[in-house]
């Protein structure tokens, strides 16, 4: 399997901050996920800040993959936040029982 | 109408590409709530196709009944199937396929699966327009 397309994870100060600019693939989720917690690693960044404001779906899988990412990120000693979920992402992912 | 086939990871992407250009030639960007169910249905049940059933189909097209005017999603795949009683019983959800069930079916106004064991799935989601 040849290797995902990345998304950029930049750190400024003690925090990292990745911006989705493209459409996700379940590869490319998976590849973040692994970035984020190695650079954390590396870093020792205290927080995270991950945009999805450019997402117009978040399915079941993206979802759980942002909630891993943050659950790690806290065993890691960084806090994650996330920005720009629009309107009917939120409301299409209570609707499935998130 | 569009018919898409699941064969690889890939196909779960271009499943999501080809329905944003059917439901915005279709004048459903003015939904955005309605766009979004559609794309995450789409999104979980190719997913499953891909994962556990593949290769499989999609289909989607608007439907008319009566007044109502609505968007039919079809999900055909000839995989192992499901046992239906048996997923009653250890209630849908607990897995990932579960999951992305449950969520599709909560997301449709009308949701219905036909499946038993060896025989596949054809799974219908619709949803009308409001």
């Amino acid at each position: 399997m040849y290797e995902a397309q990345r998304i950029p994870v930049l750190k400024i100060d003690e925090n990292l901050i990745t911006s989705i600019q493209i459409e996700l693939s379940d590869r490319m989720v998976v590849q973040l996920q692994k970035d984020i917690l190695e650079k954390i690693k590396k870093t020792g960044a205290k927080g995270l800040l991950i945009d999805v404001s450019s997402l117009d779906i978040i399915d079941s899988f993206i979802a759980r993959s942002v909630i891993n990412i943050a659950r790690t990120s806290k065993y890691l000693d960084a806090a994650t936040v996330v920005t720009g979920i629009s309107p009917e992402i939120a409301l299409t992912l209570l609707q499935m029982g998130f | 109408m569009i018919r898409m086939d699941i064969e690889d990871e890939d196909d779960i992407n271009k499943a999501r590409r080809r329905v944003r250009g059917f439901l915005s030639e279709n004048g459903i960007d003015r939904y955005p709530l309605l766009r979004s169910y559609m794309l995450t249905i789409v999104s979980e049940l190719a997913r499953n196709i891909y994962l556990y059933a593949k290769p499989g189909k999609v289909n989607v097209s608007m439907i008319d009944e009566g007044k109502k005017r609505g968007i039919k999603l079809e999900f055909i795949d000839h995989g192992p199937g499901l046992d239906l009683e048996k997923m009653k019983k250890e209630e849908l959800g607990k897995n990932g396929l579960g999951l992305g069930l449950t969520g599709s079916k909560s997301l449709s106004d009308e949701f219905s699966m036909d499946s038993s064991p060896g025989r596949g799935t054809h799974i219908t989601c619709i949803k009308w327009i409001k």
